[in-house]
């Protein structure tokens, strides 16, 4: 803790950056915009918070105030590395102070973050309990997993909280707020519910670095980690996408090779 | 307001048969916004144009759908009619009612609805189309021709003949391909070479033709009219600029034992080597996989023999990018390999050879002058047996499809054959005689009667190697209905015409289809033999089927017109369905810069007075895109549009359903 606050410090000390964005010492972990180096004794960091603060990197008023430093577990620092692939970070302008557990790993540029990323985390896989979850998902018939998911759907109301906590939702006109034509219904209803969520979670296939950001936000308790859980098993299996390593690697859905297999063509 | 026309066609009895074509124009007329609906018997006709052009003017349409067949077929037809009556011919739709209704049910009622619900589908797009203007793009006017045997050759002597400029590229170190190796030729037995080299040499010395030999297409980009094509030059580790083609460095070599692949195998060639003596360069490469010197750093010879310093060991592949307006295809074939065939030897008897081997015996520049040979001990073969359909028509093995060409090889070679050994026998299994072509069964008689080749109508079972050297040949006369069984001095294995390995690999950087055995795709069978589906991608011989040279020759001067004709106009014009960025909506997350096709969609600055970049979006190049709509179904914040097909205009269809 007292290493991240140092080093934080230091960076706004030496105007390398002009707002660290981390996680608050007070119950629950809120978000913290420190912006003078005094503010860095407020910081803190341990395995409860569950925010992803890449998120804060695509909205306006942060890009406004360039060059920014985040405090980044390693869920986070695969999102800056998805977020530099899309071309979202003006270079040199994010760095990322690294934490796991209780351990501050250091200051890192944007190539730093992907090299770390391959040294010591390139083995990161979804954590246990969620494939267990998953698992018992699969289990079920397809009637019961659809019941399953009206029920679970219902429950939304449209506040948009999962959008928010997600740092690849950058649009800043997102597809849902979309009205002529209107593709999918804003009403907190329905099939309007199904659409959103299901789209919401294909949005981030071979992008989503399974942070949980999205479900922890979510008010109304929707299990969204399922569905992205399971497309990232799919891009995984059948594309062999691992987003938010490759700082260079071209969009999942959106490439293709001369390689690719094209017998389905004859 | 909407002023729509409808117009429903019976196409004969095609569409009138299953769908009552006046009670679809009766409720038309009566879908908001239509003002008149009528039907036809023939929509397409001069008095059915007609109708259309009349009721634009006098009715002042805004727009107008065409009930009839598919776009596919008539959509031009019917643009180009309401552009004449003065209306923007992208405000016309059509409604598929022949394809997508009429043809496909039978239930009168029944369709007619349906029929009546596409025509609805299209008052509701077509209310909100917009006028479009054709895209005109500048037309480079340079072919590039792939492959360099005379398919190649002829296509680029004929383009070059029309004035325009030819980069001719040939994977080998020379061009010629396969007739090169051909003795004589059917139906006239004229010499092969003496036919085609003088055309090799005149490709090489034409002024508008770029010979780029020892080279193969490495990437595409753009599109008709505008294509960069990037060529790898191989390494030849002889610099042509300096080389004479004197031929002492490939006379010194010391690696002699080299099968050289253009004799099939039957002579041999040095590591440094041209490929034969009429080669176009006639300037040698070296082999690298044989060469000591590449490969270990040992002997060095040539180098010190050549008196103009030309070779070279440190050269490297090089990539050169050319712009060209049109590509011709003319990759060729390549015979079937008969080891399949275990019970023929499975490769393994020398004195079973395949056609090539054959034609190389009989030429005069070949390996033994001329003279019939057999490969294990040198003697002249007295009886031989030739087989066809050796792996064509035969799906389970081989390739079902007939290779065309070899019932006329054999009848050659058996003829030669028995001009140069006349006391030999030439015996000919054959399925079917198949000589249809203008002199081709009179050639077939000639080589029976007048040459006595004796014809065995039958298949061959088995052929095994006896102790004494001979081929024991166990067939069945099926004519005469009983076994045949013949000892043999030599055998010769018409073997199936297959593609060239890689040919697929072309196909696909060039947006060319293939068939299931890889023979490339033409656009349409009967009417558009020469063209792909590529827009401005020709095809010339035997890359696309089996062919024998007139064949090969004609389609390579009709792949020359095609793109004489298409750069006849120094501009191209285009559909105007193009893909637009919403820039104030696009995240600039390089999605649809990645997935476009066609390099379409770029990187763009927003700028300020002041040149100040604002912010980076995505953008569509008006000249290449082609309207794919990839980058519109890879946007996640839906902020591209398809010009024609706008999400307004789709959605409108659906809801209208
Ligand atoms: C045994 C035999 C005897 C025959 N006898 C006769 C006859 O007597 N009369 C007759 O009319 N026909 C005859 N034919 C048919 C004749 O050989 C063909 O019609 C003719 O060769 C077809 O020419 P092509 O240019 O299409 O193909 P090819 O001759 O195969 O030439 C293709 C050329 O393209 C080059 N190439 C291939 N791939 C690439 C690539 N990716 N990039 C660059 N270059 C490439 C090759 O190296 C080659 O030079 C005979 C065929 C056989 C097998
Ligand atoms: S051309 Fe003649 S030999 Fe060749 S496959 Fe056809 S029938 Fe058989
Ligand atoms: S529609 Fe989009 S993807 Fe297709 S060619 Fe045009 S820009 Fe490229």
């Amino acid at each position: 803790m007292k290493a991240l606050r140092e080093a934080a410090e230091k960076l706004l000390r030496e105007k390398r950056v002009s707002l660290v964005i981390g996680y608050e010492d007070r119950k629950g972990r809120p978000a913290f915009f420190a912006a003078k180096p005094e503010d860095c004794g407020r910081l803190a960091y341990d395995a409860s918070c569950r925010q992803n603060l890449a998120a804060y990197l695509g909205k306006p008023e942060i890009r406004a105030r360039l060059p920014v430093a985040v405090v980044a577990p390693p869920a986070v620092l695969r999102s800056i590395v998805v977020l530099t692939a899309e071309s979202q970070l003006p270079p040199g302008q994010v760095l990322a102070l690294a934490v796991d557990g209780d351990s501050f790993l250091g200051t890192f540029d944007a190539a730093g973050v992907a090299e770390l990323l391959r040294a010591k985390y390139s083995t990161l896989a979804p954590e246990p309990a969620l494939l267990e979850r998953v698992q018992g998902l699969l289990q079920k018939s397809p009637a019961e997993r659809a019941a399953f998911w009206e029920a679970e759907f219902s429950k939304c109301t449209r506040c948009y909280a999962c959008r928010a906590a997600c740092p690849g939702c950058y649009c800043s006109r997102c597809i849902v707020e979309k009205n002529a034509p209107q593709w999918i219904s804003t009403a907190a209803l329905g099939h309007g519910n199904y659409t959103w969520s299901v789209m919401r979670a294909f949005h981030q296939s071979g992008r989503c670095t399974l942070c949980g950001a999205c479900e922890a936000a979510c008010p109304q308790g929707l299990p969204l980690m399922l569905l992205n859980a399971v497309l990232d098993r799919e891009a995984l299996e059948e594309f062999g996408s691992r987003p938010g390593y490759d700082p260079e690697a071209k969009p999942l859905i959106g490439s293709w090779s001369a390689d690719d297999d094209h017998s389905y063509m004859r | 307001m909407a002023r729509i026309g409808v117009f429903i066609c019976h196409c004969g009895e095609n569409i009138g048969r299953t769908v009552d074509c006046a009670a679809v124009s009766a409720a038309a007329a009566k879908m908001p916004g239509v003002v008149v609906g009528m039907d036809y018997k023939y929509m397409c006709s001069d008095p059915g144009q007609q109708m259309i052009r009349k009721a634009i003017i006098e009715q002042k349409l805004t727009g107008v759908v065409v009930g009839a067949c598919s776009p596919r077929m008539h959509e031009r037809t019917f643009r180009a009619a309401a552009a004449e009556a003065g209306l923007n011919p992208y405000l016309l739709e059509m409604a598929n009612l022949r394809e997508h209704c009429s043809w496909v049910h039978s239930n009168q009622a029944e369709a007619t609805q349906k029929a009546i619900d596409l025509v609805r589908v299209m008052v509701a797009k077509v209310r909100r189309n917009r006028p479009l203007r054709p895209i005109r793009v500048p037309v480079e006017p340079t072919a590039l021709v792939v492959g360099g045997g005379i398919a190649g050759i002829q296509a680029a002597l004929d383009i070059a003949a029309g004035g325009k400029k030819v980069v001719l590229v040939e994977s080998g170190p020379s061009i010629g391909g396969h007739m090169a190796r051909l003795s004589e030729t059917f139906p006239t037995l004229d010499c092969s070479q003496c036919i085609l080299t003088p055309r090799m040499v005149e490709a090489a010395s034409h002024p508008n033709i770029t010979l780029m030999t020892y080279s193969e297409v490495a990437s595409v980009e753009g599109f008709v009219g505008n294509f960069t094509v990037t060529i790898r030059r191989k390494a030849r580790y002889v610099d042509p600029a300096k080389c004479t083609g004197c031929g002492d460095c490939f006379n010194k070599c010391p690696i002699k034992k080299i099968p050289n692949e253009f004799d099939a195998g039957l002579g041999l060639r040095r590591a440094i080597y041209v490929p034969f003596p009429q080669a176009v360069p006639n300037k040698p490469v070296i082999d690298a996989a044989h060469c000591t010197m590449l490969q270990k750093g040992k002997c060095g010879l040539c180098a010190k023999v050549c008196p103009r310093g030309a070779i070279d060991y440190q050269d490297q592949d090089r990539l050169e990018k050319v712009k060209v307006g049109a590509v011709v295809l003319a990759t060729g074939f390549q015979l079937w390999d008969h080891a399949a065939y275990g019970e023929y030897g499975g490769g393994r008897l020398r004195d079973v050879i395949d056609g090539f081997a054959f034609e190389r015996l009989a030429s005069a520049s070949g390996p033994t002058a001329g003279l019939i040979k057999r490969p294990s001990d040198g003697k002249e073969p007295k009886t031989v047996v030739f087989l066809q359909c050796c792996g064509s028509r035969d799906d389970k093995v081989g390739k079902k499809y007939c290779s065309k060409i070899c019932c006329m090889y054999t009848a050659k070679h058996a003829m030669l054959y028995r001009h140069k050994v006349h006391d030999g026998r030439a015996v000919v299994f054959y399925m079917d005689v198949r000589a249809a072509g203008k002199g081709y069964e009179e050639f077939v008689r000639r080589a029976i009667e007048a040459d006595g080749a004796e014809y065995v109508r039958g298949r061959v079972s088995r052929i095994t190697r006896r102790r004494d050297g001979k081929l024991v040949v166990l067939g069945a006369d099926t004519l005469a209905g009983r076994p045949v069984t013949i000892d043999a001095d030599l055998v010769v294995l018409a073997d199936a015409v297959v593609p060239r390995p890689g040919s697929e690999k072309l196909a696909q950087l060039f947006g060319v289809g293939y068939d299931q055995d890889g023979f490339y795709s033409e656009a349409h069978p009967k009417l558009r033999p020469v063209e792909t589906a590529a827009a401005g991608v020709f095809l010339a011989g035997a890359c696309q089927a089996p062919k024998d040279i007139p064949e090969t020759v004609s389609q390579a001067s009709a792949a020359a017109a095609k793109v004489l004709g298409l750069f006849a106009k120094p501009e191209l014009e285009r559909e105007p369905v193009i893909a637009r960025v919403n820039r104030t909506t696009c995240a600039h997350c390089r999605a649809c810069i990645s997935a476009c096709p066609y390099g379409a969609a770029k990187d763009f600055d927003i700028v300020d007075r002041a040149g100040k970049v604002l912010r980076a979006v995505a953008d569509v190049n008006e000249g290449l895109c082609q309207g794919c709509g990839t980058c519109a179904s890879v946007c996640r914040s839906h902020s591209v549009d398809l010009d024609g097909f706008t999400d307004e205009q789709i959605h409108a269809e659906l809801n209208a359903l």
